[in-house]
């Protein structure tokens, strides 16, 4: 009998733990997913980059060119960084398709499904009337230690893919850290070399009344309206500047909090509220633009 | 080197643009249009030669994303190995329940 008790008492210690475990893995399933999810809009962001920055050199062009009247309909060729971008794009892609595979192997389903296969089992094994009886003791803890068992496995096969989860999480952050820089200065060329130049645009080319029919600021002479108006337009151009940078920045953060998480994870006995801490750093890092 | 092209490039763009009205006023009066257009192409020039520099540090890293999607799709396909392997336990309890019911059956068709 102290056998079959030392077994149950090891099942069920070891079932808290699985439990725990399932539950984590899952919830970083999902945050890794909306991770790689954060990457792919920030690619499509720095995508879209090369149209804009086509859009803003035009202006600039029509903007300061001394005759206006003679010139040609501006056609600035925009660097095209498509080839960059596709292997970049691909591999966050192939991310998302790992975190949904691991999301199925984190549901809770399957010891659920154990419990209830082995109740049928056993039901069926009753109606048959030639057959003997189960013992009680059995009949009714048989269905739990089952359910136990599929648990104990799950745990043990999240947690060894966790440990690779891990690794791989760790080489898309180094490779990110590595890109990051030189996409900062791509965006910074961008909106720096459009503020810069219309920073000389002439003021004469600019209508101080139908600025004032658009805002409701209390300026009364005609250049301190068009000034009011430029450092508004320029102040837009930063922000935008700054929120693609702080996207990038956020993305870099996001992914060093999901390798965080993986690498507690995959600990003998992980720290819940590091984990925990890790995930809601990631909640709060995506949500923000 | 290439970080101080980089650095020489990104110091005359900035130069330009912050007197890009008066130099392209300087060149309209000394050529025309004419003047005006070439002085916005070596511009372009030099934008062009900044994002050069700028994709060839990235393509330094190209090869190791296309490393990257090659493991995160092993990854993926063990993951699916391991959920297979998972659904089997209960594919197997869900199959010996088949039988015993078979058997069940077998039984009263014999009157056993």
């Amino acid at each position: 009998m102290k056998p079959k008790l030392a077994f149950l008492l090891f099942l069920l210690l070891t079932s808290c733990s699985s439990s725990k475990i399932i539950e984590l893995g899952g919830k970083t399933s999902v945050k890794g997913a909306e991770v790689s999810q954060k990457a792919l809009d920030v690619y499509s962001v720095l995508s879209n980059q090369a149209a804009i920055d086509k859009s803003q050199q035009d202006k600039l062009k029509v903007l300061t060119n001394p005759s206006p009247a003679t010139m040609p309909l501006p056609n600035t060729k925009a660097k095209d960084f498509s080839n960059q971008l596709s292997p970049r794009i691909q591999a966050y892609k192939s991310l998302m398709a790992v975190y949904a595979a691991f999301a199925l192997l984190t549901d809770s389903k399957y010891a659920d499904k154990t419990e209830q296969a082995v109740s049928a089992l056993q039901d069926s094994y009753n109606a048959i009337s030639k057959l003997p009886d189960l013992p009680d003791v059995v009949k009714s803890k048989l269905p739990g230690v089952a359910k136990l068992i599929t648990g104990s496995i799950q745990a043990k096969k999240i947690r060894a893919h966790n440990e690779i989860l891990y690794a791989l999480s760790q080489a898309y952050l180094s490779l990110w850290k590595a890109d990051t820089s030189t996409w900062e200065e791509y965006i910074d060329l961008i909106y720096n070399s459009y503020a810069d130049g219309l920073n000389t645009v002439d003021s004469k080319r600019y209508d101080a009344a139908k600025i004032a029919q658009d805002i409701k600021e209390p300026y009364k002479d005609e250049a301190t309206i068009i000034l009011m108006y430029r450092l508004r337009n320029r102040d837009e151009i930063m922000k935008q500047k700054n929120d693609t940078r702080k996207q990038l920045n956020d993305l870099g953060k996001a992914l060093e909090e999901l390798t965080l998480a993986h690498a507690e994870i995959a600990k003998e006995k992980p720290d819940l509220s590091t984990i925990i801490s890790s995930l809601n750093r990631i909640e709060e890092l995506l949500k923000t633009k | 080197m290439q970080q101080e092209l980089k650095k020489s490039l990104s110091a005359a763009i900035a130069q330009f643009n912050s007197k890009r009205s008066q130099l392209l006023q300087a060149a309209f009066q000394s050529g025309g249009q004419d003047a005006v257009e070439k002085l916005e192409q070596e511009y372009d020039v030099l934008r062009d030669a900044y994002f050069e520099i700028l994709q060839r540090e990235l393509d330094e890293n190209n090869h190791l994303y296309k490393q990257l999607t090659d493991q995160a799709k092993t990854e993926a396909d063990n993951l699916t190995k391991s959920i297979k392997q998972l659904n089997n336990i209960n594919d197997i309890i869900n199959l010996a329940t088949s039988v015993i019911n078979l058997v069940g059956r077998i039984l009263i068709v014999l009157g056993v």
